[in-house]
């Protein structure tokens, strides 16, 4: 009888749930995955608190580190997390909850954490590509596994001498399919994946990097269940499963 | 409904009686009347307030199709309730649309009435209310609805609502995986 209900009254009654329930009631059948999936009632927005503890923030002083800003109480609730975690190591990155660490991920609320493997060398056309700045992608909305993503660089640090000098400015990028290096949780090893360009290519005719850019800090945001990257001077790289977009 | 109808004298006429009546006759699907104060009916529900303004109201009962005799009687019953208790449904929700509505909770009297009604008549009830518009009417068996489901395992939400499992297994394991957290138990 409840597969009977018009999905705009299903979808009613079940946006009164809380996540938990809502989650189960998911999977209940087909119908009702649809209306909830359709919807995006399981965002994870309601998933998860919204009292914020306390923030990480890094100082960019002659020994570069986090700290840890919060009240006493919610200090003494992670006792030792900072010195244990994050010892003459900084943050580099957060999504939902989870915390990128140099070589690790970790979780403040449970106190869990997780080494991430030795990086490889990414290639592409027996070139070697420097890759700045590794993001997280984590959705509980999605799944309870994690993702870290590397993402390379055109523009070399100037001192890593490893990377080719001779490769030519002209050539489009990047290039589709783009590799990067991913690290899933759910295999618990880095693989290379490609990404395929949408949208008009003619954007990448030339590298117009204005000379001098460094890409010393690359910054990131995983929105809706995609990764907006910031990518050189200007523009900005949308990033879904298997393609990617530029926005800018 | 009716627009091709004429508008002949006898038509104006047979509107101006009506207007002056104080309810209005609903036919169910199964060929049952049932009256219904016209303020009420106006007021709760937006297909009614519609018809009645638009003069496709029937003397000798508004054909609802889509409604069976126990639904409508317990559309009727909620407004003949409703009547003098509370203001105007447009007021107290104005949007059916999922988490943007904000919710007033059941009046006392609203929770009984959803209460004694069986799982079957509650579906029924729903259905009726959405046909309708009835957005208070709505907002209370939806709610009744979604107090059933709280805290139930899928098996469990599948028996209560009497729900086929179209699922493979496969397709199950991997949603269980999806959303392993919500599966782990306090």
């Amino acid at each position: 009888m409840a597969q009977l209900l018009p999905d705009d009254v299903l979808a009613d009654i079940l946006g009164r749930l809380p996540p938990r329930s809502l989650a189960l009631s998911r999977c209940a059948c087909r119908a009702w995955r649809n209306v909830v999936d359709s919807r995006d009632m399981l965002c994870a927005d309601l998933l998860l608190p919204h009292a914020l503890g306390g923030i990480f923030y890094n100082l960019k002083d002659a020994a570069p580190s986090s700290r840890f800003l919060a009240h006493p109480s919610v200090r003494d609730a992670i006792p030792g997390f900072l010195d244990d975690y994050t010892h003459e190591d900084e943050v580099h990155g957060h999504c939902n909850g989870l915390l990128l660490l140099k070589d690790s991920v970790a979780n403040p609320a449970t106190q869990q954490w997780a080494s991430l493997p030795p990086r490889p060398s990414l290639y592409m056309g027996n070139k070697y590509y420097a890759t700045c700045g590794s993001h997280l992608v984590y959705d509980p909305a999605v799944s309870p596994h994690y993702q870290v993503v590397s993402i390379p660089y055109d523009n070399p640090c100037k001192s890593k001498q490893e990377l080719d000098p001779t490769r030519e400015k002209s050539v489009e990028w990047p290039p589709s399919p783009l590799r990067l290096l991913v690290f899933s949780s759910r295999t618990g090893q880095w693989e290379e994946m490609p990404f395929l360009r949408e949208g008009d290519p003619t954007w990448a005719a030339v590298a117009s990097i204005p000379s001098g850019f460094q890409v010393d800090q690359c910054y990131a945001v995983y929105w809706q269940q995609q990764l907006y990257a910031y990518w050189k001077a200007d523009s900005i790289m949308r990033y879904t499963r298997s393609s990617w977009f530029i926005l800018i | 409904m009716e627009v091709d109808k004429g508008k002949g004298e006898a038509e104006e006429t047979r509107k101006v009686a009506e207007a002056d009546r104080d309810t209005v006759t609903l036919k169910s699907s199964d060929g049952k009347l049932f009256e219904v104060s016209k303020e009420a009916a106006a007021r709760l529900s937006t297909v009614l307030a519609g018809m009645i303004a638009g003069g496709s109201i029937d003397d000798n009962g508004t054909d609802l199709k889509q409604i069976g005799s126990e639904a409508l009687e317990n559309v009727v019953d909620y407004c003949n309730k409703h009547a003098n208790s509370i203001p105007s449904a447009a007021l107290i929700s104005s949007s059916i649309s999922f988490n943007t509505a904000p919710f007033k909770e059941p009046e006392e009297w609203e929770r009984k009435f959803v209460d004694r009604l069986s799982h079957d008549a509650l579906f029924d009830l729903v259905e009726a209310a959405n046909f309708l518009g009835m957005e208070r009417l709505l907002d209370v068996t939806c709610h009744k609805i979604s107090e059933m489901m709280k805290g139930k395992s899928p098996d469990q939400i599948r028996e209560v609502f009497n729900i086929k499992n179209d699922y493979t297994k496969e397709e199950l394991e991997e949603i269980r995986q999806e959303l392993a957290w919500a599966f782990y138990d306090d």
